[in-house]
């Protein structure tokens, strides 16, 4: 009625709910009336607890006078009257996430208010607390739950209370005592009897407070910190955790702390999130040392098990709690604790590592010493840098120091202490002791390179963070200038570096890394022509003194940046890497003749070949080399390994990188300026190139067939289709797909993905090495389906695995045929159709083979289930928008159908259907999916197939079925 | 309003969604179970990789990265684009007739 829904909206829980009315006021409206009429307030504020429940009964004075709390509540249940199973407190939405606060908000205030008077008048607390008691002890979930937040609400406004008075009662003692030495002369006449007064009652307040804050914690907390809904322990755990920051001088103690530490151990996350949320101010606030020991003592141990526990948010808690308590104190955490934590700064998730970083650096770097009497001055973190490197070392987890630089990143400023590293690397010791070793050294270097990498990107590793994480502002300037100031120092220190470890190929592969991340205009801006100089000549040097690939590939990329025609001083490496080339291309060809003069050449005639060859192909990488024609003779060396089954198939994947990479390069000068005799030549050698990979990808050497494949379908995408939207001329460069092209990359596939043999006792490492493998040549095929340079169809054998290889290849195959629909619905739908023929074929097979296996007398069902598996996966890609996909899936029912009667009729039986007539049993998986109209229309198709045919028997039962759900005859849903 | 009969209250009653919790509190058994078996809430040490090839197999084994780079391993951005420029997907319709 309306007078029903006035007095509702006047009511407390209305005006909380809409959040419309300051909470002050309400708590001064509700005292105000309590003091005109109690009773009828008290009924209100029950009544408000009511509402707040959920409850839509209504509390009369005659049930607030007669009844016990108890019996109230049951009459309560009866007229709960719920439309759900939530009530307000637990509510979704930001309306009820905001009232659960001012619910809290609101007793907190009442009670504060009350403090001043009423509160002592024996009667409206008393009330209050008893009904809170008995609602929190309801097994009506709403009320336990809407009571217990209340009561403890309660709670902390006393404790607060209580901790007020006992600072008031400790002033008047001392005022008191004051009073009482001053002489009998000066004493104010009724000074001390007022002063005695007020301490009485200031006394007899606090034990009346202390009294229902006793009831409280007996009546209800010890029974609601096990209550079967974690949200009431975690309640339980959190307002305990404010009393004892607030009033330590009571609530830090053992009776309750044991609580929290009990609930460590709950078998809810959150529960355990709260005492750990909890417990990390009580050892931030220093003034309590003796008070936390016993309990630490007793639950350390829990508390180390749980920066490993399941949650990472309670993982991450853990460790920040132990920082507090190594703040706290030194003594409580043994070396055997510490190591457990040490080890967490290699965690996968980033949040735990960054906790466990400040751990390390609490312990490790705020207290080494430095080194005394030094002789020259040292950066102040050298001390701290060295047991950094120490630490690194003998953690032994990692071999790198990616994610160790990420924990420690934000925690210590060594970490760009750019001349800290460096000093150490190049300047002689102050002592004998500090002479690093060979591995220190390595690991110096190796953080360093980490450092710098960090500083440069701001990108966090990989799995630390989000993917594709954007810098903010800030990040991006800090990144800016760190790369300017690391650049300016190791303009001038990495060529020594260099230098002095040009013998080190492990060390060198490192400090390579360093100039990526350079800012080059530092050079121009700081005057370093000379250090520029000396930097080319180290590069120089290198090439000349190392062998393998990948040092040419580290100092080609160094080139590549270097040479970059933006920088100013690009002119000068520029020249520096022509002589490089030279001197290789010379070396090369001497090389190449000595080849061609061999009859037959073993592994050390060609190594002057193959060495060169290297630094051939690192250098190709980043620079055209333009004129200089090596087609020719990689040619002569891809005859050779057409020829040879023992050719080092180093050399061929390095002669196909070159030609792959000299098409582009020839590309990319087509780009700047087109020429028709570089178009032919080009078309000319794309196509031997094309047809050399299709014979190497038949080689007896495994990893020759690998490279062959893997350049053919760059070659493919490189000359695909999409050339022409680039120039009209690129027509002719566009290389033709046909189905012999087709059916060699599929055996390839067949050969070494999908039928390989798995390499026996692999470690885990290589188990992983050789699956990225697999998915890199899979996907190489897959791109080539979704870049529409094969034709879907040429995907029917790589769908058909979606389920057998789902968790290997799973991804890849569903990335194919989503982004495959892009291209056309149609045809992915005909595509998947036809994958199913091909594993329905197989089904029929592994039959046929049981059968022969068992003999004729035997029974062999056919196992459809792949099939039925398969189809159930693809029926899900169809995704739940009908109209989008009518027409694909009529397509799918089309060719199905087309393939499931063709022939209608057995060959030699024209009564039983033909042989494939049981393919029609996937049919039904890709029904559900099916517009009314369509399924009408794809029943008629049937229906004209069929003709005037008679279909009866067992044998006809799958068209039988199809039919019955084409017409969507009751009980006939999709076979389980 | 319409009147109820008593069945059709009954009925009602029956539905209700309020829950009524029968145990309320964790009985003393499996609060002493849960403090000396903690082994279904302690997870693992996961370690990020600890190679720097597990590594770079992890940046560059993602579905995202395995279908925008080349198969082969080419290092030169100027080259690299040369292939990721024709990574595009059209429709059929846009394509030439012979496609």
């Amino acid at each position: 009625t309306y007078a029903d829904q006035q007095s509702e909206e006047k009511g407390y829980f209305h005006h909380l709910l809409a959040g419309k009315t300051n909470i002050q006021v309400l708590v001064d409206q509700w005292i105000d009336s309590y003091q005109a009429n109690r009773d009828e307030a008290l009924i209100e504020l029950m009544q408000f607890f009511l509402d707040s429940s959920g409850c839509k009964g209504k509390l009369t004075q005659a049930m607030y006078l007669k009844m016990e709390h108890v019996d109230m509540l049951r009459s309560m249940t009866e007229h709960f009257d719920e439309d759900t199973s939530e009530y307000p407190i637990v509510m979704s939405g930001l309306q009820y996430k905001k009232f659960r606060l001012s619910f809290s908000e609101f007793v907190v205030l009442l009670i504060k208010q009350s403090s001043y008077s009423v509160i002592y008048d024996q009667y409206m607390i008393d009330n209050l607390v008893t009904l809170l008691t008995a609602l929190s002890d309801s097994p009506v979930r709403a009320f336990r739950h809407t009571g217990t937040l209340a009561v403890l609400k309660v709670m902390t406004a006393l404790v607060d209370i209580a901790l007020t008075i006992s600072i008031q009662r400790d002033q008047c003692q001392r005022q008191y005592d004051a009073e009482r030495q001053k002489t009998s002369a000066k004493r104010a006449a009724d000074r001390l009897d007022t002063l005695t007064t007020k301490r009485k009652e200031l006394e007899e307040n606090e034990n009346e407070i202390k009294s229902f804050m006793n009831f409280i914690f007996k009546g209800v907390f010890i029974h609601r910190y096990r209550d079967v809904v974690p949200d009431i322990r975690c309640l339980c755990m959190s307002e305990l955790g404010e009393w004892m920051k607030s009033y330590p001088m009571v609530f830090l103690d053992d009776i309750y702390l044991k609580y929290i530490g009990w609930t460590l151990y709950d078998k809810v996350g959150d529960c355990r999130l709260r005492c750990l949320l909890a417990l990390i101010p009580l050892f931030q606030t220093t003034d309590f040392v003796g008070k936390l020991e016993l309990f630490t003592n007793r639950f350390k141990d829990r508390i180390v098990q749980m920066t490993v526990d399941c949650e990472y948010e309670v993982a991450v808690q853990a460790v920040k709690l132990l920082t507090a308590v190594l703040k706290f104190s030194e003594r409580i955490l043994e070396d055997k604790d510490c190591e457990n934590i040490y080890e967490l700064v290699y965690h996968s998730h980033r949040q735990i590592s960054q906790a466990a970083g400040e751990f390390l650096n609490q312990k490790l770097f705020h207290k080494a010493e430095q080194p005394s009497n030094s002789s020259k001055r040292r950066s102040q973190n050298t001390a701290f840098m060295y047991l950094l490197v120490q630490f690194f070392i003998e953690s032994e987890l990692h071999e790198h120091a990616t994610y160790l630089v990420d924990s420690m990143w934000d925690q210590h400023l060594m970490m760009k202490d750019w001349e800290c590293m460096t000093d150490i690397l190049l300047e002689a010791p102050d002592q004998e002791e500090d002479q690093l070793d060979d591995q220190h050294e390595n690991a110096l270097i190796e953080i360093m390179v980490c450092c710098v990498r960090q500083a440069a990107t701001g990108e966090y590793p990989i799995g630390r963070g989000q993917p594709n994480r954007k810098l903010t502002m800030k990040e991006q300037k800090q990144k800016e200038d760190d790369k300017k100031v690391l650049t300016d120092h190791f303009i001038s220190t990495l060529p020594r570096l260099l230098n002095k470890y040009v013998a080190d190929a492990d060390k060198l592969l490192n400090l390579l890394q360093i100039p990526l991340y350079f800012n080059y205009e530092v050079y121009t801006t700081t005057r370093r022509e000379r250090d520029l100089d000396v930097y080319l000549n180290a590069l120089s040097d290198i090439v000349q003194r190392h062998t393998t690939a990948e040092i040419f590939d580290a100092v080609s990329k160094c080139f590549e940046c270097i040479c970059d025609v933006s920088f100013t001083l690009s002119n000068r490496a520029i020249a520096y890497r022509g002589n490089i080339i030279d001197k290789i291309l010379a070396n090369f060809n001497a090389a190449m003749g000595i080849f061609e003069e061999m009859d037959e050449a073993d592994e050390d005639d060609l190594y002057p070949l193959l060495l060169n060859l290297r630094k051939i192909d690192a250098f190709h990488q980043c620079y055209d080399l333009g004129n200089v024609d090596l087609w020719d003779k990689i040619h002569l060396l891809f005859k050779a390994t057409v020829d040879n089954e023992d050719m080092s198939p180093e050399i061929a994947d390095k002669c196909f990188g070159i030609a792959n990479r000299s098409i582009l390069w020839g590309l990319y000068q087509l780009d700047i300026q087109f020429d028709k005799d570089l178009l032919k030549k080009l078309v000319k050698r794309s196509r031997k190139l094309c047809t050399l990979c299709q014979k190497l990808m038949l080689h007896t050497n495994t990893q020759i067939c690998h490279y062959a494949y893997s350049t053919l379908c760059d070659l493919l995408i490189s000359l695909s289709p999409h050339l022409v939207d680039k120039n009209p001329d690129y027509q002719s460069l566009t290389i033709e797909i046909n189905e012999n092209l087709i059916q060699s990359l599929l055996t390839f596939l067949n050969t070494y993905i999908f039928f390989a043999e798995e390499p026996k006792n692999q470690d885990e490492q290589a188990k992983i090495e050789t699956l990225h493998k697999r998915r890199n040549l899979l996907a190489a095929y897959c791109k080539l389906i979704v870049h529409n340079v094969l034709p879907i169809q040429a995907a029917t054998n790589i769908l058909k695995y979606y389920v057998k290889y789902s968790n290997d290849f799973g991804d890849l195959i569903k990335n194919t045929f989503t982004r495959a629909r892009d291209i056309s619905k149609i045809h992915t739908a005909k595509t998947m159709a036809y994958s199913l023929m091909a594993v329905f074929k197989d089904c029929v097979a592994s039959r046929d083979a049981a059968q022969q296996t068992a003999g004729n007398d035997a029974v062999i069902n056919i196992d459809l289930s792949p099939l039925r598996e398969l189809a159930r996966r693809f029926n899900l890609s169809f995704g739940l928008d009908m109209a989008k996909q009518r027409e694909a899936l009529a397509a799918l029912h089309r060719e199905s159908i087309r393939f499931a009667l063709t022939p209608l009729f057995n060959h030699d039986d024209p009564t039983q259907p033909g042989p494939n007539v049981l393919f029609l049993e996937v049919l039904p998986e890709f029904s559900s999916k099916l517009l009314k109209p369509d399924k009408k229309a794809i029943f008629d198709h049937v229906d004209k197939l069929i003709h005037s045919a008679t279909i009866e028997g067992d044998a006809w039962q799958p068209l039988i079925n199809y039919r019955r759900i084409l017409n969507d005859e009751p009980g006939c849903g999709v076979a389980p | 309003a319409t009147a109820q009969t008593p069945a059709a209250r009954q009925a009602i009653k029956r539905k209700r969604k309020l829950v009524i919790d029968e145990v309320k509190e964790i009985d003393s058994g499996s609060m002493k179970t849960q403090l000396s078996d903690t082994t279904d809430i302690v997870g693992v040490l996961e370690l990020a990789p600890p190679t720097r090839r597990l590594m770079h197999l992890k940046e560059t084994g993602g579905i995202e990265k395995l279908f925008s780079f080349s198969a082969t391993s080419i290092f030169s951005k100027t080259l690299q684009q040369l292939i990721t420029r024709n990574m595009v997907t059209k429709p059929l319709e846009q394509m030439p007739p012979d496609n």
